[in-house]
């Protein structure tokens, strides 16, 4: 992560702080806890057109019995219809150009293609094999696959080995309801059948000049309606597909304030 | 006092009396009469036998009260002779049968086997009255006196006991060897050729095929009256006779039949006079304390080694494995050889099965003379001392290679011929499941798969004291090529109380040090060529290849080899597809059999000169206690496996594979081929043709020297030869 990357995730953790606006998000099944927050900067929000905005994204999975969760499968995210992702003119990464990559390879591959970074943590469930922590950088770039877009999670390791998972999340419109973005993506595909993600800590974050214009990556208005002055709306509904698991769902709430 | 006294069998009838006389008229002419009835007319068969007294008293001992101590046999037999000496009294009856049953405890002493003859049927009829001693039964074949007193003379008479030529069931007819075609049988010859006396009889000896003990019979005895009958059975280290294991009272039971009896070869139960005497054993073996009770103690002893003891080389192995007196039989034993201590089995061929079954079949004296195994897999002898004190009957065998027993791929075998001075007991053929133990190269005994070994063979218990095991074909054994101190290790299992009884045996461990010598002299320069085939470039997933080289016997082991792989390499966590769990891994013969097909991610082979061909098998992932599972090359072969286990982990992010423990084993080659492309289990991180990728190596030898290098791993560049081949056409 560059320096102003990092000085702007610093700044939106901060941010969050100070007005201890950070509303968690919970749910609890058949021995599963999921906890999301989500906050964005700025608080206030245009009433129609999306401004450029700051993510923070924080997720942990626990097993209240204090065992390993479950294994993430699968990832649903929707996002409220008045959250823009525009990618338009931003360099594209491609999976091969990261994977298999360190982090340090995979910024230096990628680094116009940046829109995201945090980190993870997880746990290898090997068989008849006692299971270990790993952590590691997350980078998220803005990638395609063919002509469609998609969102790129690089994962880099070097405990217990050198080791580097690229999981794509696919991106698709939705006509209609309160969402208007759909990103998906399947774990095990990339992370094989042994990673057990179940902590994330991830900031989005990318503006960018295209023909003179700036731009952001990640855009949102506050859907207030009438003449209300903040509002409180579903920023994104999560779902999560678990192994041996019925799917859990989780909606995030958000409160912006309008700008006028 | 009477001078005469009347037969005591009534069965008999009237035995007609008979008369010869020749007259002085008629010198030459002998005319005989016979009477069955006397001047009265009566009869002159014997009757009232029921009313002739019986009352026959016994003495009997061992010559010894120590236990389990080479003993002789004291049996007095007295037999009241008042009657006989009263004109108006009853004699007692003359003995028909006596039947002596020592005491449980009391067997045959394998000891005396050694230096023993025996006397033959021709010996036997040799033996007349004034037949010299040694001119019949031969001297060697003496193993007691007998001394008879009876009133109707004034000097005792006096005789031998002699030990019967053993019974051939080769010779269809019967009594060839001894009238009752038995194992064991006595004559007794008792003469006084001043007199004209000569008693000869045979006895009959029973020895239980349970517990040995013994029991003696001596049948149609001669209706002569005596009135005391002594024999003793000589003591001495090789004396006929094992006194008891344990102190305590012992029974003789002694069973007399008289002629007197209604049938006399069928007597009733009342007829029988039953004459039980007792001895006592008071003292342990030496003149010890007595032994406790109960189970008796076992500390057996382990003597092993090579007779050169330079690391890597070939030497003679010995094993000797003793007990003392008074102590637990051997029942099974195993012996674990020192870490790297093996044998070169390339080149010797297994002792056929059929021929260990036709081994069994024969009589020892047959397998001395013709062997059942073929001399090329024979790879050692043994001689095996059997008996008490300090005297012991050594009998020879021979050590063979021989196949798969008992689930063991490999077993050796122990053919003995039972030829103990004039006794031959068969064949004793003992199979032991001989084991290696895949992870550490250890070979061991396996006594759960393994014969056990006699206590007892046709009613003699072996007491079984000194088994030595040789093995010494030539440039068989080789020693370690690690010279830290280890040992032979030898668990024995004790027979507990009772012999016969599995149930209370004991196992013991005993074990003897064990260390190698002039390691330094010994080179270690293992050479591991590493290789990348596939594709070069990043994201492509290469087949790795390692071949490791060394100079087979006379360079030291491997003890411990790390590979450190170039920091290209990554796991491909897409192709991390499944692992064998340790309890997958030791099904089916424990060595990966059960394994899924998609844990394998690899193959070995592996050339040692010990063995005809190299062994070879799967890679696999397996589960284990480490953070990652372990590289498992499971390396299979017809006669052994071994296992190599190698922990992966990784430095600086490299990975890395440590095999921690290596069978000490010479070695000419080896290699591990990882598969690549889909299967791939790495995958380039960079383009492996930009620079030299090099692995870090570290080898540690048996014999404590190292050897590390960093190797540049093979790649074939395609881009980089055809740009030398445009160099090199432009330079032409």
């Amino acid at each position: 992560m560059g320096t102003r990357a990092r000085a702007a995730a610093g700044a939106v953790a901060l941010a969050l702080c100070l007005t201890g606006a950070a509303l968690a998000a919970t749910i609890q099944s058949e021995g599963l806890r999921i906890t999301a927050l989500a906050q964005l900067k700025p608080y206030k929000l245009p009433r129609h057109t999306p401004a450029p905005i700051a993510v923070f994204l924080a997720g942990h999975l626990q097993s209240p019995s204090g065992g390993i969760p479950p294994q993430l499968r699968a990832l649903k995210i929707e996002v409220n219809r008045r959250g823009l992702l525009q990618s338009k003119g931003l360099a594209v990464c491609r999976i091969p150009e990261i994977q298999p990559a360190t982090t340090s390879r995979a910024l230096s591959q990628c680094a116009d293609a940046l829109i995201g970074s945090g980190q993870f943590w997880g746990n290898i469930v090997l068989p008849d094999q006692g299971a270990y922590r790993t952590q590691g950088r997350l980078l998220i770039f803005n990638g395609k696959a063919g002509k469609k877009p998609l969102i790129l999670a690089h994962i880099f390791t070097s405990h217990p080995f050198n080791s580097s998972f690229v999981i794509p999340f696919a991106m698709k419109r939705i006509s209609k309801g309160p969402y208007g973005t759909e990103l998906s993506a399947s774990l095990p595909q990339a992370l094989g059948d042994w990673g057990y993600l179940d902590r994330i800590k991830l900031t989005l974050r990318r503006k960018y000049t295209y023909r003179g214009r700036h731009l952001s990556y990640f855009n949102a208005a506050c859907p207030a309606p009438g003449k209300a002055k903040r509002a409180s709306f579903a920023l994104a509904y999560a779902e999560f597909d678990f192994a041996g698991q019925r799917p859990l769902g989780l909606t995030v709430p958000k409160t912006c304030g309008v700008r006028e | 006092m009477a001078n005469l006294t009347n037969q005591m069998d009534c069965v008999a009838g009237a035995t007609p009396w008979r008369l010869q006389a020749n007259s002085w008229q008629d010198v030459g002419n002998i005319d005989t009469a016979s009477f069955t009835v006397d001047t009265n007319g009566n009869p002159t068969a014997v009757a009232d036998c029921d009313s002739v007294p019986f009352d026959p008293t016994v003495n009997a001992r061992t010559t010894t009260d120590l236990t389990e101590t080479s003993s002789g046999l004291d049996f007095e037999l007295n037999i009241p002779e008042t009657g006989l000496l009263n004109a108006d009294g009853n004699a007692q009856s003359h003995v028909k049968r006596a039947v002596v049953a020592l005491p449980a405890g009391v067997t045959i002493n394998p000891s005396s086997a050694e230096g023993l003859g025996v006397c033959t049927p021709i010996d036997y009829a040799n033996e007349t009255l004034d037949s010299r001693p040694g001119a019949g039964c031969p001297n060697r074949s003496k193993i007691g006196t007998v001394d008879v007193e009876t009133p109707l003379l004034q000097e005792h008479l006096t005789g031998s006991l002699y030990l019967a030529e053993q019974d051939d069931p080769s010779t269809p007819q019967h009594g060839v060897e001894n009238p009752f075609d038995s194992l064991l049988a006595l004559y007794m010859v008792i003469k006084n050729p001043k007199r004209g006396v000569i008693v000869k009889l045979a006895g009959k000896v029973e020895p239980d095929q349970k517990d040995g003990r013994i029991t003696t019979t001596f049948d149609d005895l001669p209706q002569l009256p005596f009135s005391k009958f002594t024999l003793h059975f000589r003591e001495g280290a090789r004396a006929s006779l094992v006194s008891p294991q344990a102190c305590g009272t012992y029974i003789t039971q002694a069973d007399f039949v008289p002629w007197s009896a209604a049938d006399p070869d069928n007597p009733t139960s009342a007829e029988i006079a039953h004459a039980p005497s007792q001895f006592k054993v008071t003292r342990g073996v030496g003149g010890g304390p007595c032994p406790s009770g109960g189970i008796p103690p076992f500390k057996p002893g382990l003597i092993a080694g090579t007779i050169n003891n330079a690391a890597g080389r070939f030497s003679p192995f010995n094993a000797r494995l003793t007990r003392n007196d008074g102590e637990q039989q051997f029942t099974n034993f195993s012996i674990k050889l020192p870490p790297g201590l093996s044998g070169k089995l390339a080149g010797v061929p297994y002792c056929p099965d059929s021929a260990i079954e036709v081994a069994k079949a024969k009589t020892g004296t047959e397998e001395l003379a013709n062997p059942s195994c073929p001399a090329a897999s024979e790879v050692g002898h043994t001689l095996v001392g059997a008996g008490v004190g300090s005297i012991q009957t050594y009998v020879p065998g021979k050590v063979y290679l021989a196949g798969p027993y008992n689930g063991s791929s490999l077993s050796v075998i122990a053919i003995t011929s039972a030829v103990a001075g004039p006794f031959d007991l068969g064949t004793v053929v003992i199979r032991q499941a001989l084991r290696v133990n895949p992870e550490t190269g250890e070979v061991f005994i396996d006594p759960t798969g393994s014969d056990p070994l006699p206590h007892i063979i046709k009613g003699i218990p072996t007491k079984l004291r000194d088994i030595r095991v040789y093995v010494d074909r030539p440039e068989f054994t080789i020693n370690p090529s690690s010279c830290k101190p280890t040992s032979t290790a030898s668990t024995v299992l004790g027979s507990g109380l009772d012999f016969s009884s599995p149930l209370d045996d004991e196992p013991v461990t005993v074990s003897t040090r064990f260390q190698a010598a002039d390691c330094a002299a010994l080179p270690f320069k293992p050479k591991l060529t590493l290789s990348l085939k596939g594709g070069t470039r990043r994201g492509a997933h290469p087949a790795l290849k390692a071949f490791l080289r060394m100079n087979g016997i006379g360079e030291a082991g491997i003890a411990r080899a790390q590979v450190t792989l170039p920091r290209s390499e990554f796991i491909e966590n897409a192709h991390f597809d499944t692992i064998c769990t340790r309890a997958q891994f030791k099904l089916l013969g424990g060595n990966g059999e059960a394994c899924p097909a998609g844990s394998i991610y690899g193959f070995a082979r592996a050339k040692t000169p010990l063995l005809d061909e190299p062994l070879e098998g799967p890679i696999f992932l397996r589960s284990s206690e480490h953070e990652l599972p372990d590289v498992v090359a499971s390396l299979r072969g017809q006669q052994i496996d071994v296992h190599l286990i190698g922990r992966v982990d990784s430095v600086k992010g490299q990975l890395r594979n440590t095999f921690e423990t290596v069978p000490d084993a010479p070695v000419d080659w080896a290699s591990f081929n990882f598969k690549g492309a889909k299967k791939g289990l790495f995958v380039n991180s960079t383009n492996l043709c930009r620079k030299p990728n090099r692995a870090e190596v570290s080898f540690d030898g048996q014999n404590g020297k190292a050897y590390d290098y960093r190797p540049a791993v093979k790649v074939k560049c395609k881009a980089k030869h055809k740009k030398q081949a445009k160099h090199k056409r432009a330079a032409r």
